[in-house]
């Protein structure tokens, strides 16, 4: 009898000792997703923040780094393309609105 | 001292019931991460960037350029008058916003560049672009509209929409020679068919 006692006493501290260390260990997802943005809470393995594409209506595009790449990101003082929600740009900066290229007589580079 | 049988039962109804709790949590844990993984490639996922242009109605299949902007501002040429240049800072085409390829209209000894027949395209014309990944992508001419060349205001082609557009733009009006330069800019407005 004190066997399966001392065993099964043994088996449940393994079991919650293992729980505890996978609730540590294993990162945590809280953030939210939207189209177009990936916002994140904290994690114990890092946390994923800022936002792809975002913005509109304003001069720039505001964007953070993104773990997963790929992303446009802003900076460059009011240069950067506005972009609505899900825009995806090809470069990350650039005027939003450039003059019109001169396409007449070209000359063959 | 011989402990009764009931406490053997009880521990072991405790090892049970922790043993599911954590295959449960377990579980729990898999699947959230996988489903923010999945999520997360969908809405950071790369566009594929644009190849080649084709326009059936003026047998035109070209090469696309990707072009930034040039020191006074102005978007820039391709290098190549045959090709066509995409406008690197704005949105991709096939994507929501409004993508810009410019192309010549022609060249310095007058002979015809990529876009020298653009203002035959009418509303209701196709026109294809052919991505780094192979897919074919339609757009349906919906405007055609001739601007300044020192028109300030470009937001209409270049800004912001909520469709996914591709603009295209050439050289129109009279030839400036002092200026080395045509008046007036053609844009043919498009949106994404498919």
């Amino acid at each position: 009898m004190k066997k399966i006692i001392t065993f099964s006493a043994a088996c449940s501290l393994i079991l919650i000792a293992s729980l505890v260390a996978s609730s540590a260990g294993a990162s945590e997802v809280t953030g939210t997703l939207s189209s177009g943005g990936v916002s994140g809470g904290g994690s114990t393995s890092g946390s994923i923040s800022g936002s792809v594409g975002s913005g509109g209506g304003g001069s720039s595009s505001s964007g953070g780094g993104s773990s997963g790449g790929g992303g446009s990101s802003g900076g460059g003082g009011g240069l950067v393309a506005a972009a609505p929600q899900g825009q995806v740009l090809g470069a990350a900066t650039g005027p939003a609105s450039p003059g019109f290229p001169n396409t007449g007589r070209a000359h063959k580079h | 001292m011989k402990k009764p049988i009931y406490v053997s039962i009880i521990i072991l109804g405790l090892f049970a019931f922790a043993s599911c709790f954590a295959f449960s949590y377990y579980e729990y844990i898999e699947n959230a991460s996988l489903s923010f993984e999945n999520q997360g490639a969908a809405a950071i996922a790369p566009m594929p960037l644009p190849s080649i242009l084709m326009i059936p109605k003026l047998n035109l299949n070209t090469k696309v350029e990707f072009v930034g902007v040039t020191d006074d501002g102005k978007m820039a040429t391709p290098d190549d008058p045959a090709n066509v240049g995409w406008y690197k800072f704005g949105a991709v085409p096939g994507a929501i916003g409004s993508a810009v390829i410019a192309g010549h209209l022609d060249q310095e000894d007058g002979s015809a560049a990529a876009f020298a027949n653009l203002s035959r395209l009418e509303v209701g014309d196709e026109i294809f672009v052919i991505n780094e990944k192979g897919e074919k992508l339609s757009f349906v001419v919906t405007q055609k509209k001739a601007y300044d060349y020192n028109d300030a205001d470009t937001s209409a082609v270049f800004g912001t929409s909520t469709t996914p557009r591709l603009n295209l733009i050439t050289c129109n009006g009279t030839w400036l020679s002092a200026k080395g330069n045509y008046a007036k800019r053609l844009v043919v407005f498009t949106e994404l068919k498919n």
